[in-house]
């Protein structure tokens, strides 16, 4: 019975102690991206849906504290999925009263990573839950999982170079679900040019692709309100 | 060359409707060809097969010594008609028309030869006028002209007087006379109005139903020595009773109603009316006729005859 | 003498007032579609797209450009222009029967297969000048008025988006095919015209042709959509549209989905389209210049 006891106890202190760390371990990640207070990018953004066939698009992308987040194609058309902006990790982040829980750990292309689940504690949030996969080594996160009470679930994976001091990543990859399309045939009076269709009703995959390549960062230097509207 | 039109045995039929049978005549080079008959003769349709409008059923027509079926373009590069209506392009102008038909002829035409020809035919100061404005004369006289503007050696002229007032007629009759006398044309020219055609054709041609009737110059089918008398009398019976005792009998060629035709040389008519006279037989009218439309008549008109 | 006939019925042409009704119309009715767009334009973009707008920025601004214009000006109107081609067309042989022109013509040394070449060409030459006339209007105007930017085109299964450097190449060829599509008309008009004596017959006739087959392209059932539709021209006609379609890399690799610029989808649908117009433009001028050469000119 002791020895139950003390096992439980010690599985609880270890408990205590893990989420200790996860606490730490989130708070840290958000110090280091707290250090962004605005920046400016150039992005080349590659669109993966079934129904949208757009060419690589050069982007503006823009942040500003605490959760402004603004991409822009200023000479072209594109389709910027909602979710990229409302789920972006600043918005995870800048949330103020979340519970963390740990969730165990993977390998990543080879980086070990800590799983968070990060839970709002308040029902204003858009976000339900938000699965983190952070490095603990460089305190970057790799990769999340967030599900949204509006749009579903969307998985953000990010890969760092110069600039993962500021925890800004150089290429991030975004998957979510995309709803149908179709068009009535009398309104489109399409040209039957023998392609295949790609009736998004009867595919298998319905998963959305996004991945924005970042270039030429401008980090804290300022940036205007306007370009937000 | 003596014949610059030959047609033998040319036939048209459209579906049961024979519109031309069994025809056949020759125009004489230089000749004003009179080509008469009433209005469903035939003579428009024969026209259009001279013009390769119409593909005749039958027959064969030779224009300049070849065969019109073979060599349609080197003949109609020599001819110059107006078929029918002078139905040019309402939306161009004198000037305008005259120069396309002179470019569909396939001939290079100066601005002053043009000028000249709207000048001879009296439109000159209209060069630059729409043909909606016309009145019927100007646009006849500027089918005319497009129809001379190629300078062809045959020009057909389909019914060119009708619907004319009479100042209009007679411009046309002096230029159809114009035509041969001055420039040594042949021409060919349909009509209905006979008299018009007594005044200038030099032969003729009468066809009805479709079918030649007679064919030839017109002294000899008019016979300008003879003549024939029409008399009105107030009794026919008694008065034919009376003439059948004499030797006028042989004269008398037919009755219409109370008048009598009679048809004898010139210098007997003062000897007929001392017969009639001399027989006491009541004459209301006596008028010798000599015209194409008595002749035209004869020939294409049924009639009672005693 | 076949340049000398063209040039002459190209002057008639220019010469008539009907002429320029076209023209007149076209004007209108891009003016029309214009000031619409202008007005609504963001509400009938937002429209194609409306099921989509929970999940991406839907860029309405952008998307409204002149490129979008024209192309929704060819749209529409390429499928209603073939009247104004039948206007003009229809009234080739017929109108001269009517106006009694026809037998001053016929009797000139000129072969009557000539005149249905020379009419039909002259009808072809006005065919250009009207999608000249689009492409200053529709599309250069559009680009003036509008802005340039990225064209998007939404199609029945999926959206396009192309390069706004990316398109030039692609209207140059579409008004190309157009001319092609369009002159089928013209000779499906000449063909009529030359059964009639009138000009309103052929053209009207020439107009139903093309609303019947229209008609019959938009019922997708399988009765005709695998029969009849195949072979209509009027489904040919929109081979325009394809010059639009890019190909896209594969979905699986580095560019994956990802429109190629500078590439057309299927370019053998588009040449097998024009084949089949050709095809058409064949029929009706041999069915025309047959029925010519053995016609009694009778008006």
């Amino acid at each position: 019975m002791k020895i139950l006891v003390v096992a439980i106890l010690l599985l609880n202190l270890n408990l205590v102690n893990a989420q200790t760390d996860v606490e730490e371990l989130v708070k840290k990640v958000k110090a280091k991206y707290e250090k962004v207070i605005d920046y400016e990018a150039s992005g080349k953004m590659k669109t993966n849906v079934l129904f949208i066939k757009v060419p690589i698009a050069n982007v503006k992308i823009y942040y500003k504290k605490p959760n402004k987040l603004k991409i822009k194609n200023e000479n072209g058309v594109s389709f910027i999925p909602k979710g990229t902006i409302n789920v972006n990790m600043n918005n995870v982040l800048s949330m103020k009263n979340y519970q963390v829980i740990e969730a165990g750990s993977e390998v990543i292309d080879g980086t070990p990573v800590t799983i968070v689940k990060i839970l709002p504690e308040e029902d204003t949030e858009d976000v339900v839950l938000s699965k983190l996969y952070i490095d603990t080594k460089n305190l970057l996160v790799l990769k999340s999982i967030t599900t949204t009470k509006e749009n579903g679930t969307y998985e953000i994976s990010m890969q760092y170079g110069e600039h993962s001091d500021y925890g800004l990543p150089k290429k991030v990859k975004f998957s979510f679900n995309a709803k149908g399309y179709k068009l009535p045939k009398g309104i489109t009076f399409d040209y039957d040019n023998g392609a295949a269709k790609s009736d998004f009703d009867k595919a298998e995959n319905k998963k959305g692709k996004v991945e924005i390549t970042y270039s030429a960062y401008s980090i804290n230097k300022g940036v205007k309100d306007e370009v937000f509207k | 060359m003596s014949d610059i039109i030959q047609v033998k045995n040319l036939s048209k039929s459209f579906k049961d409707v024979h519109a031309v049978q069994d025809l056949s005549f020759k125009v004489p080079t230089g000749s004003i060809y009179g080509f008469l008959g009433q209005n469903g003769a035939g003579k428009s349709t024969t026209i259009r097969m001279l013009m390769t409008l119409i593909k005749p059923t039958n027959g064969d027509i030779t224009i300049f010594g070849q065969d019109l079926r073979k060599n349609p373009n080197d003949i109609l590069r020599n001819i110059g008609a107006v078929i029918e209506r002078p139905d040019l392009y309402k939306y161009l102008t004198a000037y305008e028309n005259v120069a396309l038909f002179a470019k569909l002829s396939r001939i290079k035409v100066e601005r002053k030869s043009i000028m000249d020809l709207l000048d001879r035919v009296g439109l000159a100061s209209w060069e630059n006028s729409s043909m909606q404005i016309f009145s019927q004369g100007m646009r006849q006289r500027l089918g005319i002209a497009t129809a001379l503007v190629h300078n062809p050696e045959l020009i057909i002229l389909d019914e060119p007087v009708n619907g004319l007032d009479p100042q209009g007629i007679a411009d046309i009759r002096n230029l159809i006379l114009h035509l041969k006398n001055d420039m040594g044309k042949t021409l060919v020219v349909s009509s209905h109005l006979l008299s018009e055609m007594e005044m200038i054709a030099t032969d003729l041609l009468i066809i009805n139903k479709g079918k030649k009737v007679i064919e030839g110059s017109i002294n000899t089918l008019l016979k300008p020595e003879m003549a024939q008398i029409e008399l009105i009398v107030d009794h026919a019976d008694e008065a034919l009773a009376k003439i059948s005792t004499t030797a006028w009998q042989q004269s008398f060629k037919k009755r219409i109603g109370n008048t009598l035709i009679f048809e004898m040389n010139k210098n007997q008519i003062s000897d007929f009316n001392v017969m009639l006279v001399h027989h006491n037989i009541h004459v209301l009218s006596l008028r010798p006729k000599h015209s194409l439309e008595d002749y035209f008549l004869e020939q294409t008109t049924e009639t009672v005859s005693q | 003498m076949f340049f000398t006939l063209l040039k002459i019925e190209l002057f008639k042409i220019s010469k008539r007032p009907r002429t320029y009704i076209a023209f007149g119309a076209l004007a209108v009715l891009i003016f029309l579609i214009q000031l619409a767009l202008k007005a609504n334009g963001d509400e009938f973009v937002g429209l194609l797209l409306s099921a989509q707008e929970d999940t991406f920025e839907i860029p309405r601004k952008e998307m409204l450009n002149g490129y979008f214009v024209c192309f929704f000006v060819l749209n529409m109107l390429l499928i209603h222009i073939p009247l104004l081609v039948a206007l003009i067309a229809g009234d080739q042989i017929s109108g001269e029967a009517g106006m009694g022109t026809l037998r001053f013509m016929i009797g000139k040394p000129i072969s009557r297969t000539q005149i249905i070449l020379a009419k039909y060409c002259a009808s072809v030459i006005y065919i250009v000048l009207m999608l000249f006339w689009m492409a200053i209007l529709g599309l250069f105007l559009s680009n003036i008025l509008f802005g340039t930017s990225d064209l998007f085109i939404g199609r029945q299964f999926d959206v396009i988006v192309l390069e706004a450097s990316d398109i030039m190449w692609r209207y140059l060829l579409a008004f190309l095919f157009a001319t092609l599509g369009l002159s089928v008309i013209a000779a499906l008009a000449i063909m009529f015209s030359v059964f009639s004596d009138n000009s309103i017959g052929p053209i009207v006739t020439a107009t139903t042709v093309v609303i019947v087959c229209t008609i019959i392209q938009q019922l997708t059932v399988p009765l005709f959509e695998n029969t009849i539709t195949p072979w209509l021209f009027t489904t040919h006609m929109l081979g325009w549209k394809g010059f639009f379609y890019p190909e896209t890399y594969q979905m699986v690799g580095e560019n994956s989905g990802a429109v190629i610029k500078g590439s057309i989808e299927n370019i053998s649908a588009i040449y097998k389209s024009s084949a089949i117009l050709f095809g058409y433009i064949l029929l009706f001028l041999g069915i025309a210049i047959w029925q010519f050469r053995k016609k009694d000119i009778l008006t």
